[in-house]
């Protein structure tokens, strides 16, 4: 995943709300209405959360029956992963800050 | 071999191991400096005080507002590798007063002299064994915020 994706999901996945959709997702496809029936949310704020995050790609709407669900994309969003990448992260800073004491040694 | 390693990262899900490697324009005798001597490590890491500098020896990482994190040196071979375990289980939701194989993950410098300087890699690996996965990665995004604004810092650095 390079930093030009990597930003814009981060900055989706960066509100606390949009972070408890995701997690809930993750457990399974859910509609809005499933959603907001779990989450202490108005049914209408978690169709705007869902659009923010379809819109960088980390869930997308599935047709079931009558109703539309949500799913969460891709292995890149596996709990793992997600994890790995914030660790990968914080290692890119810090040896952005080695790099910066070395060389000023 | 094109210079911006930075972007040569590896995230490996299967075996959980992260892996970074950057290029320094610095001898690896400053490198090695920087990731052994506490002095250093507390600017690109945290406050570090350690009880010596061989193998076995334990210190801390600490971090205002945070708490201090007990951490081991595990191997050396100056100046080439380094080895640090650091109690890393965010999850366990309290910071245990020593590091056991399983609240830490083990992190590993190699040092590579080229003709530019220094090709450092880091391999973080371990995190099969710390607790919860889903409980770790919400305390992670706490720390998200942050980390994006250093991850656009960087990258709109250049660096």
């Amino acid at each position: 995943m390079s930093t030009d994706t990597l930003v814009p999901v981060l900055a989706a996945l960066a509100d606390e709300t949009r972070w408890s959709i995701l997690t809930a997702l993750g457990e399974g496809d859910a509609s809005a209405s499933a959603l907001a029936a779990r989450l202490p949310v108005t049914r209408q704020a978690i169709a705007k959360h869902l659009a923010v995050l379809a819109e960088v790609g980390v869930v997308e709407p599935v047709r079931v029956g009558r109703e539309v669900q949500y799913r969460v994309v891709g292995s890149q969003l596996s709990a793992t992963a997600r994890r790995l990448d914030a660790i990968g992260a914080e290692w890119d800073r810090r040896l952005a800050a080695i790099k910066e004491i070395a060389e000023s040694l | 071999m094109t210079t911006d390693h930075s972007q040569a990262s590896v995230v490996d899900e299967s075996t959980f191991t992260v892996r970074r490697t950057l290029d320094i324009a610095a001898s690896v005798a400053k490198v090695w400096a920087a990731i052994t001597e506490p002095e250093h490590i507390s600017r690109w890491f945290g406050r570090a005080q350690f009880d010596g500098s061989a193998p076995g020896s334990t210190g801390t990482l600490t971090w205002e507002g945070y708490g201090s994190v007990p951490v081991r040196i595990e191997a050396v071979d100056a100046p080439r590798s380094i080895s640090y375990r650091w109690a890393n289980d965010d999850a366990l939701g309290q910071l245990p007063s020593e590091v056991t194989e399983t609240n830490s993950t083990v992190f590993t410098f190699t040092l590579e002299e080229t003709a530019g300087g220094t090709r450092l890699t880091v391999v973080e690996t371990g995190f099969e064994v710390t607790s919860a996965p889903a409980a770790n990665l919400e305390s992670h995004r706490q720390g998200w915020d942050g980390e994006l604004d250093k991850l656009v810092a960087l990258v709109e650095g250049g660096a």
